[in-house]
């Protein structure tokens, strides 16, 4: 016992209590915006409402400095309570930013151990942070809630996004010879001639942007988006409209098991894109009979060709903009080291042989086999 | 020696006993042989006197019996506890028990039990209650609760030891246990340490457990008991069980911390349904020495383990709350510890006035008016019914106190402070020994055969030999 109170004793002045908060006397900061606009960087920070009756209004702060860490220490200084970035679950970063250069905003969230980076990170494709975060939204959750919701449903249902953590982000960047990918979000203004119940605007995920030395090149259409996901691997399932017969189908695409090889033989490099997945009918609009193993092998063969011009669809837009969202010079860098040097600064693209193997099974069919016209 | 002369005899008792009113002299006038009844009024049935000693001692008529008058009445009262009795201090230690005294004019005096039922019959167990197998607990009667044992072991190696302890209180404590399976080393040791206290006036059975054990451990060494069948268990295991004269409480040694999870009822229901039960008790245990500790870390230092959700109605809750988290779990603890002493001590009419008054007060008043948060209510009361699961009221005591320990480091280094005082806790409890035996038994050193009856119930019965405890003899 009293070797337990002189170690008690002993922790009191030792500890000195290191980062004791208590919890109502914190700003629980959940968002972070950041912008940049003449050379100084404007920081917005989307506060939790404790007041439980307001908790979907939250509190916004903004300031302008030339760091984002003295943007963030002069808003410490106008907030009643300590800022807690513990719970930072989104940062958005603006228009001009993504312009001007990402990695600028990595310091901060990297080196303060305070400072949460695990946080989902998107692009303001035409806007800044600041009118995102301080967008009023039609939800009974918190708003950043609602995005970062949308955001991991559009990514594993629709294919479109990307749920992409503020680290992964780094990594992807810092990888040699991949052309970083990231969603963006914008805000769908409401159409003041038509009659809608809301009248707050509509914030939207959009299609995935394409980071190239730093900065944004290039945003994908939607659909660009959607086949770039399903060759990554990166959705749960995806719906795609297919023509059979004369008549539009939907097919709910599921199981990816997709994988891109590369060889290099005699200077000719050939891309090997192997596409496979599973498929469940969902809409037939026709009188055929879904149990019949024809109508299925017919199904599957324009999937497929769907699939193979959407993928050759995705690569000719990769070849004219020269961006390397596939990371066919990250294979070569991994597989064929020594060559990578020489593939470099050069459109790969240009000289890049592409073989596409798509092998698609449909199993499920529901509960009717013929379809109602 | 007893004088010859009755009166100078009688004279000596009463100015010995210092003239004590509940001592009762009756003279009873024979032609020859004048003989004086002496019994304690508050010790004797009177209708036992009335029926098996006056009643005899009217008959005596006959000249010839008469001459020899202390054999004659040995033989005839219809007694079976009747002894001569040839010094004045036999005579004063058999009045303290029960025993009438006929002093006569042979020097040979003579003493018939006739002992006054001072003690309550057998009831259901008031501490352990249990809702399937037997009811029956001890009473304050060691004889009775011997009894009660005996029953359940019919066997010739069921051992007990007589002692008397107390220079004044002269405390019957017997030691039992079985011969054939206890290790005979703990016998040796426990009368041994009954030696020293040989002059200890006893009340209870905890007045021997505190000198039979070291003081200074928080969780008890040594078990207490009420009920019969859960001794009967544990002394056919190996352990040694000691009974106090008016004390209903038995205590067993050597005792293992895991015992205090288990209840003589788990041996009545089904082995699988039993584990569940055990694993509650578990989850109970965790429950109450760790939650406030683990809220105060929480809310106080790694505010990241909390869902976001969660965090701001905590916030929410806690706006307006004057006084850090540690002050405020002290304060709600003290408060129900207070509640917790008066509703035991208050007679049971005014029980129902304690419970609404710590009800409106602990949980609404407290709260509207800003003292404490409603969470810190919750925990507290989550952990308070927690506890309640222990019957032993030192386990509940050494909970609590382990419990501010938790605390306090919990407020001093937050989760961290947790892992490290889990640490300590552990190191000081597989330091504990009972009796020689390592007290994390089965645990540590770890025993996988009596690990299946321990937190979780694979064996069908208790009482089976513990290989911990059985004499060398038996192991092999």
């Amino acid at each position: 016992m009293k070797k337990l109170l002189i170690l008690i004793l002993l922790i009191l002045p030792l500890s000195g209590c290191y980062n004791y908060l208590e919890i109502n006397d914190m700003e629980i900061v959940e968002a972070v915006g950041i912008d940049y606009h003449d050379e100084l960087y404007s920081v917005t920070l989307q506060i939790l409402n404790i007041n439980q009756d307001n908790a979907e209004t939250p509190i916004i702060y903004t300031e302008e400095d030339n760091t984002i860490g003295k943007a963030i220490r002069k808003i410490s200084l106008k907030a009643p309570n300590q800022l807690y970035f513990g719970h930072l679950s989104l940062i958005i970063l603006g228009k001009e930013m993504s312009e001007f250069g990402i990695s600028t905003s990595y310091e901060i969230f990297l080196r303060d151990p305070l400072i949460r980076s695990d946080a989902y990170v998107l692009i303001a494709s035409d806007d800044t942070a600041y009118n995102i975060l301080n967008q009023k939204l039609d939800t009974t959750v918190f708003p950043t809630d609602a995005i970062i919701n949308s955001l991991k449903n559009s990514s594993q249902k629709d294919g479109l996004t990307k749920d992409l953590l503020f680290d992964e982000l780094v990594a992807e960047t810092m990888e040699k010879g991949l052309d970083a990918t990231i969603s963006t979000i914008y805000i769908e203004s409401v159409d003041s001639n038509k009659q809608t119940i809301s009248q707050n605007n509509i914030i939207k995920l959009g299609p995935l942007a394409v980071i190239k030395d730093d900065k944004v090149r290039y945003i994908l259409t939607e659909e660009e988006s959607r086949t770039l996901n399903i060759i990554n691997n990166n959705f749960e399932d995806i719906m795609i409209s297919i023509e059979y017969e004369n008549s539009i189908n939907n097919i709910d695409i599921t199981l990816p098991k997709s994988k891109i090889d590369l060889n290099i033989d005699n200077e000719k490099i050939k891309a090997i894109i192997n596409i496979d997945l599973d498929g469940d009918v969902t809409e037939l609009k026709q009188n055929s009979d879904a149990e019949k193993r024809k109508v299925l092998e017919g199904l599957e063969k324009s999937l497929e060709n769907k699939l193979k011009s959407m993928t050759l669809d995705l690569i000719k837009t990769l070849k004219a903009e020269n961006i390397d969202a596939l990371g066919l010079k990250n294979i070569i860098y991994k597989h064929y080291y020594s060559k990578y040097e020489k593939y470099k600064d050069i459109n790969i693209y240009d000289i890049t042989e592409f073989e596409i193997n798509i092998d698609t099974e449909i199993y499920e069919v529901g509960n009717t086999y013929e379809g109602f016209k | 020696m007893l004088s010859k002369d009755l009166d100078i005899c009688v004279d000596k008792i009463k100015n010995d006993l210092h003239q004590n009113p509940d001592y009762v002299y009756k003279y009873i006038n024979l032609k020859n042989n004048n003989l004086c009844l002496i019994y304690n009024d508050a010790l004797c049935a009177s209708d036992k006197i009335d029926n098996f000693v006056l009643k005899n001692l009217s008959f005596l008529k006959d000249e010839k019996i008469r001459k020899n008058l202390p054999d004659y009445l040995y033989n005839s009262i219809p007694n079976n506890n009747i002894k001569f009795i040839y010094t004045y201090e036999d005579i004063y230690e058999k009045l303290q028990t029960g025993f009438s005294i006929i002093i006569n004019k042979y020097s040979t005096a003579l003493a018939v039990e006739t002992k006054k039922n001072l003690t309550r019959s057998i009831t259901e167990s008031k501490v352990e209650k249990t809702v399937n197998g037997p009811k029956d607990a001890f009473v304050e009667d060691y004889l009775v609760n011997i009894g009660l044992i005996r029953r359940r072991i019919k066997s010739k190696d069921l051992i007990v030891e007589k002692k008397t302890l107390g220079k004044h209180t002269k405390t019957a404590v017997s030691i039992i246990y079985m011969n054939d399976i206890v290790e005979k080393k703990i016998i040796d040791e426990v009368k041994e340490r009954l030696a020293t206290i040989s002059e200890k006036d006893i009340m209870d059975s905890s007045y021997i457990r505190s000198s039979l054990s070291k003081n200074k451990y928080s969780f008890p060494m040594i078990e207490m008991t009420e009920r019969p069948d859960l001794t009967s268990m544990y002394l056919l295991e190996g352990k040694v069980c000691i009974l106090v004269d008016t004390s209903p409480f038995a205590l067993i040694f050597p005792t293992f911390f895991v015992d205090f999870f288990h209840s003589p009822e788990d041996y009545y229901q089904k082995p699988r349904n039993v584990s569940f039960t055990r694993i509650i008790r578990f989850i109970a245990f965790l429950v109450a020495i760790l939650v406030p500790a683990f809220y105060i870390a929480i809310t106080t230092y790694n505010h990241e383990t909390i869902p976001l959700t969660l965090l701001v109605n905590f916030a929410a809750q806690r706006s307006g709350v004057p006084f850090p988290a540690f002050f405020e779990a002290i304060l709600m603890i003290i408060t129900f510890e207070i509640l917790k002493e008066s509703d035991i001590r208050l007679p049971n009419q005014m029980g129902s006035a304690i419970s609404i008054l710590g009800g409106i007060i602990l949980g609404e008043a407290a709260v509207e008016a800003g003292i404490v948060s409603p969470i810190m209510v919750i925990v507290i009361a989550m952990t308070a019914i927690a506890n309640l699961i222990f019957s032993h009221v030192d386990v509940v005591n050494a909970i609590r106190m382990w419990r501010i320990i938790f605390m306090i480091f919990a407020s001093l280094l937050g989760i961290v402070g947790i892992y490290f005082c889990s640490f300590l806790f552990i190191v000081i409890l597989s330091s504990y020994k009972s009796f020689g035996k390592p007290y994390l038994y089965p645990f540590a050193p770890i025993n996988f055969k009596v690990l299946k009856d321990s937190l979780i119930r694979l064996k069908n019965n208790r009482g089976e030999k513990n290989p911990l405890l059985v004499n060398n003899e038996v192991k092999k």
